[in-house]
């Protein structure tokens, strides 16, 4: 069995009179350390696939195995704690709490957590070492998305998700975030899945899986994932 | 506004309908409590009017000093602007009653004006009938068809002004003039009307009347408390003071005829009363002189007692010595007689032998005759003549023994006779002395108590001596304050007074104001707390919404369209809550206000509640102000960006160090999370100020609600524990003399539990200066040094008992604000409010007091004053802890010559019976202090959980659990709560004195402390609503989705 496991998952929205399958009868697999692109557009239902798999949603049917651990059959309080144990989180646009600096808003996150990472160090290996005392407002969006993605690490998760990680970010920024996320997972062995829907840095992942219509279109397997510096769109 | 943005409108409050409710119920409440309070003292006033009018209540009352004649009432009529004027007789009296003396104000009927509502029976008809209100009855214990005797307490006779002293009761009735149990002061009794009487004029013997009532055209029509009832009045109280110096010049050349016939009366009463004094005295003192006679004569006899008990027992002393010597003497005189008896017997033999001798010689010389010669004749005849003569010796020898026996015997008789009779004389003489000696006994005692009983007999002389030369002169002095005093007499004065002059009228006033006042403070509290909430809620929906308007902005619509949205959401709600709280404000608080006040003032009949439209127009347009400039301002701020601008998201607030950062010691100490709290404290900046002041007002609202019971209810306690340490005040009639007053407080004194009296003069003065007057209790202690065992002089805020001393006089706190008098200032005595002032007199210090105003000052201060000695007529009482007062009442109103007695214990329990009312306020109070921090805690924690929306989902993104987040959450609510509670008792500290200062009635004052357990259950109520609150917000966190945190900012 794989790291993380996804078999026959199936979301359908109730919207009104309406039904509405965000995912059909979607499965694929991820093996421990592999550095996964989801990809797909809009409404492809890569963001369900993104939601169910860190616990922040119930899946209809089907089942997730993370770790040989069923993550469909946990009550909501089980899937609180696996989302505070087990996964680290990547926002889109960064969701970083403006009230706290950076170190604090890492801090925020080891509060909670079982096995933390020290925040400085943490810090300081995604490049923002002297600007721990600055707010989010005083950040770029680079700088803005390297804590968000310190937070997550912090807690040293055994998954690491990200969702749209470069989607609010200028190419070149957007470039050096994803460079970030391939060398902590090839250094770090954490999991990590990225969604996006630019179909461009695919080639940056061990494993590419395309959603299309709220099926698993296609799993492409790359045997050697180019490094992002040569990736272009 | 197109169509689509009308869709789009009604659309917005369908699906907010609960902001658009909260602003609704928000603008509902602060309006109902602005509107309703504020017109509670206009419905109180409108009330109170009704009822003045409905019993055609007087407008003016005219006093003379010296009474008004019909004539005055005539002239009165003819005046302009009179409308009505009727001569009344009113007088205090006094009644006695099962267990008291009650004192009640009598007042003749009228025709028209102060007409009386009979609530049970009917008016009087005959002259010896009476109408009673139901304080007079309450206080007697009286019933309908009860026959009353009237008194008058003083010098006076009830028949100078009343044609009888005895009425029969045949009605009830009560009148305006005492909406409450208030009827004002006396000069006589204890000091307090009880009750009102009207009597028929019929029973009226006076010639003149005490004061006439006086309506005014047109005063009806208008609100006694407005400005053009006060100008109407004024013009006919000048029209009336112009005529009022005519007719009291011929009232005074009327007076000064009667009061010459007057004083000579009294003068050769005076002299009737003092020779028969005299003549008391000189019985008296000739009783003293007889007594001193009765006990020398007694003296003399026991002298002679004595003497004849020492001369028996010296006899019998030598009788008892000489007896064994009487004994022996009998024998010695027995043996005697025996032997000269025989003696006398032998010599009886011989002479019998030597008469038988000789007639031998005889009978042989007769025989031998013949024979012999004569020479041996002669010598026998010689032998015979010889032995004749020896013959006779022998028979005188023998007499003589007989003679010795007889001797003998007799002494021996003589000797017998004592030896057998001496025991018997001896016993008897015994007994004798016995006698004697109790005679004796008892005479020393008659003379020992006969000295006592002379001795107090001078004593008593002495002091009746005393109380005499002390009550001739007393009287002598009164005789002659009174010459003088008519000789002096001035023009009588008219004293026009309004209706202020009725005591129930200011107490009132002055409750309306105070509900006045509590109506400016409080609504405004309360709806600036309302208004800003909305604004708040506003502005808030106008940021929410952002990007529409950046969208529609682009869409090319008008500011002025895009803005209506949010104007007319506001106005819409605002407005209908406005209206439904104006409605129901106005319906129902001043109603309720009322109603409290009723229990009060019982005989406000008619409860007038008119809509203020004024009030109500303001409220709403105020709220609506509030809220419609809150949203004007939010989407003019937010129009005024360029539609780019808006599209993106509001870049997020600067994250800012706050400055307890730069307190190392402080933040280092600080955990994370607390540190995160504190900051977010300071950054939503506009919350932090809602939420404290909402707290605030929610705690300071509930202190002075608390505030206000525990001041009412501490009062009496302070009053009669901190103040007065005596336990009971006896009022004795003032005609009593000083031997009677001795005994009665003798009497008192042995009343079980009474461990001591201080006998003081005590009566109702009324009290002027410059800035104020008012009435008050004049205690003048015969004993100057013993008023602090009393009465605690001191200052409130000192430890030091102030001493009272000839310097002048003490008074008490809310006195001397009344007054406005501090240490060294000088206030004016008179009577009465309509007498001619007695004097001034130098105040040295003002003490602490809580009930009632005092004037304490020494007899040489209240000689001085009044240039007559203070004569004594009550006592203060003290007795001993456990002790009941209600016996002790009873007993001491037992004692002849006691006219009152008032114990502590009851007025104390009075007091605390009438603090009960005002758990309807406090109720009130409570209610409003919990909706108000209910809904604005509730409405900001919501502003609070949709602006954080997103920080909230982030954090349970990254794996919060519910509580955890609530945690932090609440960790600021909590802090804002704390900052609110100790904001809130400063506020509610602060609001307290005020409130109290506006509530207190002229004769009360309060200690405005707030009891720590009030602060308690204040805080923890509070606390309390603000727990509610956020145990409710609770759910509203666990619904906070977490995709929320996935969405693009906006």
């Amino acid at each position: 069995m794989s790291f993380i496991e996804v078999k026959n998952l199936t979301k359908t929205y109730q919207m009104g009179e309406v039904e509405i399958k965000a995912l059909d009868d979607a499965g694929f697999g991820i093996e421990k350390g592999e550095f996964v692109v989801v990809v797909g557009p809009s409404g492809a239902g890569k963001t369900t696939i993104l939601n169910i798999l860190g616990g922040m949603d119930m899946a209809s049917s089907g089942e997730i195995y993370v770790d040989n651990e069923n993550i469909t059959a946990l009550s909501e309080k089980q899937l609180t704690a696996y989302r505070r144990d087990d996964v680290g989180f990547v926002f889109q646009f960064y969701n970083l709490v403006g009230n706290l600096t950076a170190l604090e808003n890492v801090e925020l996150a080891l509060q909670i957590s079982k096995a933390p990472l020290d925040a400085k160090e943490v810090l300081k290996e995604v490049g923002l070492g002297n600007r721990m005392d600055n707010f989010p407002a005083q950040l770029s969006g680079g700088e803005q998305q390297r804590v968000s993605i310190a937070r997550a690490l912090a807690k040293n998760p055994k998954l690491l998700l990200c969702d749209e990680p470069t989607g609010a970010l200028d190419y070149i920024t957007g470039k050096s975030i994803l460079k970030l996320l391939q060398d902590t997972c090839r250094e770090k062995g954490v999991t990590s899945i990225v969604i996006t829907h630019n179909l461009a840095i695919a080639p940056m992942a061990d494993k590419v899986i395309k959603v299309k219509n709220g099926k698993i279109d296609q799993i492409l397997m790359n045997k050697r994932p180019t490094p992002v510096e040569y990736i272009e769109w | 506004m197109t169509k689509g943005l009308r869709k789009d409108f009604r659309r917005e409050i369908r699906h907010s309908f609960s902001r658009f409710l909260s602003i609704l119920l928000i603008s509902a409440l602060g309006v109902a409590f602005y509107a309703g309070i504020r017109s509670a003292s206009p419905a109180m006033q409108d009330s109170i009017d009704a009822v003045y009018d409905a019993e055609n209540f007087m407008d003016i009352e005219v006093m003379g000093t010296l009474g008004l004649s019909k004539d005055d009432i005539a002239t009165l009529l003819t005046l302009d602007g009179v409308s009505a004027a009727e001569g009344v007789y009113t007088k205090d009296y006094l009644c006695e009653a099962e267990d008291r003396v009650v004192v009640t104000k009598t007042m003749s009927m009228t025709n028209q004006i102060n007409q009386f509502r009979v609530k049970e029976g009917r008016y009087p008809e005959k002259y010896n009938e009476c109408l009673v209100d139901s304080g007079f009855l309450e206080a007697s214990g009286y019933k309908l068809g009860d026959t009353i005797r009237l008194k008058t307490g003083t010098e006076e006779k009830v028949k100078d002004m009343l044609a009888t002293d005895s009425f029969l009761i045949v009605g009830m009735g009560e009148t305006a003039q005492f909406l409450n149990k208030d009827h004002g002061a006396s000069a006589i009794g204890d000091g307090t009307v009880d009750g009102f009487m009207l009597i028929p004029r019929e029973a009226y013997v006076a010639e003149y009347y005490t004061e006439a009532l006086v309506t005014v055209q047109g005063a009806s029509a208008l609100n006694s408390f407005s400005k053009e009832y006060k100008t109407l009045l004024n013009q006919t109280t000048d029209n009336i003071a112009a005529a009022a110096g005519d007719r009291c010049n011929i009232r005074l050349a009327l007076f000064k005829e009667e009061a010459d016939e007057k004083m000579t009366e009294a003068r050769l009463k005076f002299q009737q009363q003092r020779d028969k004094a005299e003549a008391e005295l000189a019985d008296a003192y000739q009783m003293i002189l007889e007594g001193q006679e009765e006990l020398d004569s007694g003296k003399i006899e026991l002298e002679q007692n004595e003497k004849q008990i020492e001369e028996l027992k010296s006899l019998f002393a030598a009788g008892d010595a000489g007896l064994p010597e009487a004994q022996k003497r009998v024998e010695q005189l027995r043996a005697d007689v025996t032997d000269l008896k025989f003696k006398q017997q032998q010599a009886a033999e011989l002479i019998v032998e030597h008469g038988i001798y000789i007639q031998d010689l005889k009978d042989k010389l007769e025989n031998d005759e013949a024979n012999l010669t004569p020479e041996e004749l002669e010598a026998r005849r010689q032998e015979i003549a010889t032995e004749e003569q020896k013959y006779a010796d022998e028979q005188a020898q023998l007499n003589n023994i007989q003679k010795n026996i007889n001797g003998l015997e007799g002494r021996l008789a003589t000797s017998e006779a004592f030896v057998e009779n001496y025991p018997e004389a001896s016993k008897r003489a015994q007994v004798k002395i016995a006698e004697l000696e109790v005679a004796i006994e008892e005479g020393r005692k008659k003379s020992l108590d006969g000295e006592i009983q002379l001795e107090r007999s001078k004593e008593d002389y002495k002091l009746a001596k005393e109380d005499y030369t002390a009550e001739i002169t007393e009287a002598e002095e009164k005789l002659n304050v009174k010459e003088k005093q008519l000789r002096e007499i001035e023009a009588p004065k008219w004293y026009i007074l309004d209706r202020s002059s009725v005591p129930s009228y200011v107490s009132y006033k002055s409750d309306a104001d105070s509900v006045a006042a509590i109506g400016t403070v409080f609504p405004i509290i309360f709806f600036l707390v309302a208004a800003l909430v909305s604004l708040t809620t506003m502005t808030r929906m106008v940021e929410e919404e952002r990007t529409q308007i950046g969208t529609l902005k682009a869409l090319g619509y008008s500011k002025a369209s895009i803005a209506s949205k949010y104007i007319l959401y506001a106005l819409f709600s605002t407005l209908l809550g406005g209206l439904l709280g104006a409605v129901l404000g106005e319906a129902f608080l001043p109603a309720l206000i009322i109603k409290t006040y009723k229990l009060v003032y019982a005989n406000l009949w008619k409860v007038i509640v008119h809509p203020q439209y004024l009030n109500a127009v303001i409220a709403v347009l105020l709220a609506v102000f509030a809220t419609v400039g809150g949203a004007v301002g939010a989407s003019w701020r937010a129009l005024s960006d360029e539609p780019a601008m808006l599209m993106r998201p509001e870049a997020p607030q600067v994250g800012k160090r706050i400055f307890l950062e730069d307190i190392d010691w402080i933040w280092q100490r600080l955990n994370f999370t607390q540190k995160a709290a504190c900051r977010n404290l300071f950054r939503y900046k506009k919350r932090l100020f809602m939420t404290v002041l909402g707290v605030a007002g929610c705690m300071a609202l509930l202190l002075v609600g608390f505030g206000i019971r525990d001041a009412v209810r501490a009062e009496p306690e302070m009053q009669f524990n901190e103040v007065v340490s005596y336990q009971g005040t006896v009022g004795a009639d003032t005609s009593l003399s000083r031997a009677e007053r001795r005994q009665l407080l003798a009497k008192i004194s042995s009343v079980e539990g009474v461990t001591d009296y201080l006998q003081t003069k005590s009566l109702m003065v009324y009290a002027s200066t410059e800035n104020g007057a008012t009435t008050a209790n004049l205690i003048v202690p015969q004993d100057t040094a013993k008023i602090s065992e009393y009465v605690n002089l001191r200052p409130r805020f000192s430890s030091m008992p102030l001493p009272l001393t000839d310097d002048g006089i003490l008074i008490t706190e809310k006195f001397a604000k009344i007054l406005g008098v501090k240490e060294g200032d000088m206030v004016t005595i008179s009577e009465s409010k309509t007498a001619t002032p007695v004097g001034s007199v130098r105040v040295a210090g003002v003490v602490q007091n809580y009930l009632n105003h005092f004037i304490y000052m020494t007899p040489n201060v209240y000689k001085a004053l009044y240039g007559e000695t203070a004569s004594l007529n009550a006592a203060l009482l003290k007795t001993t802890p456990n002790s009941d007062p209600a016996s002790q009442k009873e007993q001491i109103l037992d004692i002849t010559g006691v006219t009152s007695v008032t114990m502590n214990a009851d007025t104390e329990q009075e007091i605390q019976e009438m603090t009960e009312n005002l758990t309807v306020i406090i109720a009130v109070m409570i209610a409003a202090a919990g909706l108000l921090a209910f809904v604005v805690l509730y409405n900001l924690n919501n502003i609070n959980i949709t602006e954080r929306k997103r920080e909230l989902a982030t954090l349970k993104v990254l794996g919060f659990y519910n509580k955890e987040l609530a945690a932090y959450v609440y960790r600021e609510n909590v802090l804002l709560t704390i900052l609110g509670v100790l904001l809130g008792l400063i506020l509610g500290t602060v609001l307290d004195v005020f409130v109290m200062r506006t509530i207190e009635t002229e004769f009360v004052m309060f200690s405005v402390k707030i009891s720590w357990v009030s602060y308690l259950v204040s805080i923890l109520l509070t606390i309390l609503f603000s727990v509610l609150v956020n145990f409710i917000m609770y759910f509203r966190l666990e619904k906070v989705d977490m995709i929320e945190s996935l969405k693009s900012v906006e």
